[in-house]
């Protein structure tokens, strides 16, 4: 139970202005309140569709976003988080509090301790073809991390560039050519490169195979496992593939408007799902098996807006087996067993 | 990397449209920078006022001859002299305009476009309240309260030339700063200030470069119109607008022969249309060579 | 014998760009039959989107469909689409044939309401259809009301100009009539006839509060509407082929189930075949009844969908099925890249990769063969 990353009931809200002199009129609240555990050397699916909120979480939780309220907690010893939860859950003022905050908490990080920080949280973003500098060429691009955290120096810096896209499967031809001259597969394996350059601990990625075809997909995901073994990486996988996530993550977190619904071991997930939600977005993969039998559950309605979601559990307005209760109160992400967490009043044994 | 040297100077072989361009420019640099070698100045004078026969400041001009290639305008100045000279006082007007403007507009630009809000808001009205005035009708009131000459032809075309250019700077900086490499940078950890001279202008000012060279040949134009007006270079000045000017009375020739004064204005006025062309062109080989993704790969 | 509705012979799809020539279909034969969903499968640059584009002779420049036919089955007999006329082959487009495109926001015109989009399609191809239900309405209205009244004598001009329009509806005097301003608001009936259609429409496309609807502007939908309208516009006339390009390729998981389960019950419902296009094999196995799986620019293997899946016997198809991810199995990819068109491999153009490459894979061309009954397969090892 080695803990590289949590975040506890990360936020981040949106503005909306409005009028003449551009007053908050409301909020858009694109994560409201997710607390997620990332385990050393593991691989943390995080799915749900477009406009839950999965990417807002992903760059709130390395600081390219500024949160809004909640803590990300990197590197913490357990210790130090137990102490942590009971202080915000009893006082949340206490000077105490604050100084662990100074020390541990990301979000209370200045420019200076969050640069050295970057050194071991990196991204990898879902098009590749707008991830790289269009007119910086790719030794620059993969050396620039390393210059700017002061890794390396000079030669020693072309050195490292070269091994580093030997180990994505280029090359040192590569180093003198720019962005547009490779295929979208080549480019995405330069964002990868300069994602893991400075050798982190822990990356996000951000639909990395999206965007590719089926066949260069596999490759990607082979190399993701292959260094992520190798250098004892943790990921992020957020992807809106489900059949992508099933085979790369041991761990699977479904997000919905903001929030996580379910929260399981990728297979007892994918073979049991709890949460309504969960049930129709596994149901509706399409399956690459023409005998396959398809129960599909189509869900009727649209996507709330996170400006306005629906006062108590958010899906209740869609969900088939809605009680009276999903109207009134919030349903919490709790664990029923075996580590499978759901937040849903119809399950709660 | 030479492989996309190589691919820019094909694409510029390509069109034979960008060739002449080109060679309009350097030509004319040429002239420029051996102007001292072909039409010496006079010692001990302003090389920019073009010389007259002391014995001689008859009104007609004169036809060209020997001893004056071009001829002489009004007043027998030499235009050969006047020409050529006017090459330099030329380039001296569009780099001397343009870059100021180009400073101008980067700035202003850049803060509204990084800090957004209010200063944003603010500065962008600014900004339209400068590109409401006419260009002209703005020079000449300058002009005539500061006084005429070529240096405050130039001011007020700098004071009135940055709006269009803060617009655009702005605009292509808002589009940069969202684009994904952006904030994959500034997840390296990169500093706001390298972010912005590393990654944001490069690629921003890509269309401004193109913007400038086509603007130009547009400022040349605005200040030779100036002048003709009698608001830039005093008489004798070697500035082509100046000469143009000078050749007012005689384009309609005398009753005998219509063309009898063609040199007067047409040489001048064939230097400043073939300046402007070349500027003009070279400013469309630009935009086909310097993107290199706007390339058709 | 199921009848082929569309079939496609050896097309030859070559690119002048300045780079070289992109030879980008090569020999090209598919067909649909009646009644049927024929999915067409392969990676970014195989050309299966230019392939639904030739039928339509849409490709863009600098395109030329050098060789090749494109039969299309009417009440004629079969006719070669690449032959026809530019005013002939609009009347098919749209009418008898139409496409949907992937981005449904592009697909749209953002500055038009999306019902009169729809109307434009319902006007250009069943305008007489519309013409006369609208006189049969006006017939109704003039007999309710009394005679010798302003407004009967006002419904029957109307019932004149419209039954003018329906004779003759290029001539002059109709076409000044209706630029004139306040005469020209003899078209608002015809124009309710058609918002009354264009409702009707989305109301079968499953669109909820399809009278508001009509009404919005593109960005004002969800991707899913959005899609819905795309697919509207298409089905409008009833066309016999239906061409989908990835139509649910830029939406979410749940929409898109929703979307492929209201093609497939529109497709019972018009009885229209489709031209399945996607990269995805999952959607191939849920939607297709037949599939044909192309690589740089030819097809290398068609076949029943089950059977496909079962037995694929092109090595493409094989690395193709075998690299989609499953839990716990090792991903496995297809070693090489797809190949710059402009010099394609000679020969089998997948022979680089190809694990069973022979050595006349690198010389000839494989020809299309029915290996099995209704199994066609282009390669050198059968």
């Amino acid at each position: 139970m080695n803990t590289l990353l949590e975040t506890l009931e990360l936020r981040k809200y949106y503005p909306i202005r409005g009028g003449v002199f551009r007053r908050k009129v409301a909020e858009v609240k694109a994560v409201d309140g997710v607390s997620l555990r990332m385990e050393k050397g593991e691989c943390l699916g995080l799915v749900g569709e477009s406009g839950c909120g999965k990417t807002t979480y992903g760059k709130t939780l390395i600081r390219l976003l500024k949160p809004t309220a909640g803590y990300i907690l990197f590197d913490t010893p357990s210790d130090v988080r137990l102490e942590i939860k009971e202080l915000e859950n009893s006082d949340g003022n206490s000077s105490r509090l604050k100084k662990l905050r100074k020390q541990y908490d990301l979000t209370t990080f200045g420019w200076q301790n969050l640069k050295r920080m970057r050194r071991k949280m990196q991204i990898v973003y879902q098009d590749p073809t707008s991830s790289l500098d269009p007119r910086m060429l790719i030794k620059d691009i993969v050396g620039e991390p390393l210059k700017v955290q002061g890794l390396a120096r000079g030669r020693e810096i072309r050195e490292k560039v070269v091994e580093m896209l030997e180990k994505v499967g280029l090359g040192q031809r590569q180093l003198y050519r720019y962005p547009h001259e490779f295929s979208g597969g080549q480019r995405q394996r330069i964002a990868i490169a300069r994602a893991f350059v400075t050798n982190p601990e822990f990356v996000v990625l951000d639909e990395p195979t999206s965007s590719v075809d089926v066949s260069v997909r596999a490759q990607l995901l082979n190399l993701f496992v292959n260094l992520g073994k190798e250098m004892g990486l943790t990921y992020l996988f957020i992807s809106h593939d489900l059949s992508v996530v099933e085979c790369i993550s041991e761990r699977l977190a479904v997000m919905y408007v903001g929030k996580i619904v379910e929260l399981a071991n990728t297979e007892k997930i994918f073979r049991n799902p709890l949460h309504p939600y969960s049930i129709a977005l596994f149901s509706s993969i399409p399956v690459p098996d023409p005998k396959a039998k398809r129960e599909r559950i189509i869900l009727k309605g649209d996507v709330p807006s996170p400006v306005n979601p629906p006062m108590g559990c958010r899906f209740h307005p869609r969900c088939e087996r809605a009680m009276d209760i999903c109207r009134r109160e919030e349903p919490e992400l709790i664990d029923i067993g075996n580590e499978h967490l759901v937040a849903c009043h119809l399950i709660k044994s | 990397m030479l492989r996309e040297v190589k691919f820019s100077i094909s694409r510029i072989m390509k069109s034979p449209l960008s060739i002449v361009g080109i060679a309009i420019v350097v030509f004319f640099a040429a002239v420029a920078i051996l102007a001292p070698v072909l039409a010496p100045p006079r010692p001990n004078k302003d090389p920019f006022i073009m010389p007259r026969p002391k014995w001689d400041w008859s009104f007609t001009p004169r036809p060209p001859s020997p001893s004056n290639p071009f001829g002489t305008i009004e007043g027998q100045y030499d235009l050969f002299y006047g020409c050529i000279w006017g090459t330099i006082s030329a380039f001296r007007i569009g780099f001397m305009v343009i870059i100021p403007v180009l400073i101008i507009a980067l700035i202003l630009g850049s803060v509204a476009a990084y800090y957004g809000g209010i200063i944003d808001e603010l500065m962008m009205r600014f900004t339209d309240i400068i590109f409401a005035f006419p260009t002209l009708v703005l020079a000449i009131a300058l002009v005539s309260v500061l006084g005429p000459s070529l240096d405050n032809v130039m001011l007020a075309l700098i004071l009135v030339g940055w709006p269009g250019y803060a617009r655009v700077i702005r605009g292509e900086i808002l589009r940069v700063k969202q684009e994904d490499y952006v904030e994959a940078a500034k997840a390296v950890g990169c500093s706001d200030l390298r972010i912005i001279i590393r990654h944001i202008l490069p690629n921003a000012i890509y269309s401004t470069v193109i913007m400038a060279s086509l603007d130009i040949g547009a400022i040349v134009l605005s200040a030779a119109a100036l002048s003709f007006l009698g608001l830039g270079a005093p008489a004798g000045y070697a500035d082509w607008g100046q000469i143009i000017a000078r050749a007012r009375h005689w384009i309609y020739g005398n009753p005998a022969d219509p063309f009898a004064f063609w040199h007067a204005f047409i040489i001048p006025g064939l230097f400043i249309f073939t300046f402007v062309l070349g500027w003009n062109l070279l400013g469309d080989a630009f935009r086909d060579i310097l993107d290199p993704t706007l390339r058709r790969r | 014998m199921s009848k082929k509705i569309i079939e496609m012979q050896d097309i030859l799809l070559r690119f002048y760009t300045y780079e070289g020539v992109v030879k980008a279909l090569e020999g090209v034969n598919v067909f649909v039959n009646e009644d049927e969903t024929l999915g067409l499968v392969g990676e970014t640059g195989c050309g299966k989107t230019m392939t639904g584009l030739s039928i339509f002779n849409l490709i863009p420049s600098p395109g030329e469909i050098e060789g090749g036919k494109v039969l299309f089955r009417t009440n004629d007999g079969p006719i070669d689409l690449l032959t026809l006329k530019e005013s002939q082959i609009r009347k098919i487009r749209g009418e008898d044939i139409s496409m949907i495109f992937q981005e449904p926001s592009t697909a749209l015109n953002p500055v038009f309401k999306v019902g009169d989009q729809v109307a434009e399609a319902l006007i250009e191809h069943r305008e007489k259809e519309l013409l006369e239900n609208t006189i049969d309405a006006l017939e109704k209205d003039i007999q309710s009301v009394e005679t010798g009244s302003l407004k009967r004598r006002r419904y029957q001009i109307e019932r004149s100009i419209y039954k003018k329009m329906l004779k003759n509806p290029n001539s002059l005097s109709m076409k000044i009539l209706s630029k004139i301003p306040i005469i020209k608001r003899y078209k608002s009936r015809l124009n309710k006839e058609v918002r009354k259609e264009v409702a009707r429409i989305f109301h079968e496309m499953e669109i909820a509060d399809s009278d508001r609807v009509v009404d919005m502007y593109p960005h004002e939908l969800s991707g899913g509407m959005q899609q819905r309208v795309v697919i509207a516009m298409a089905l409008a006339c009833n066309p016999a082929l239906l061409v989908a390009d990835e139509p649910t390729t830029s939406l979410d998981v749940t929409v898109q189930a929703r979307i492929l389960d209201l093609i497939r019950r529109l497709k019972g419902r018009f009885k229209s075949s489709i031209l399945f296009i996607t990269h995805d094999m999952g959607v191939i196995a849920e939607m297709c009844d037949r599939v044909a799986v192309m690589y740089a620019g030819s097809v290398c293997e068609v076949a029943g969908v089950i059977e496909i899946f079962k037995n694929p016997i092109h090595p493409y198809t094989k690395a193709l099925l075998e690299s989609i991810p499953r839990p716990g199995k090792e991903f496995k990819s297809i070693s090489g890249m797809v190949p710059n068109l402009i010099e394609p491999p000679l020969g089998c153009r997948f022979h680089p990769r190809c694990p069973m490459a022979m050595e006349i894979c690198s010389k000839e061309v494989p020809k299309i063969k029915e290996l099995k009954k209704d199994h066609f397969v282009s390669c050198h090892l059968y």
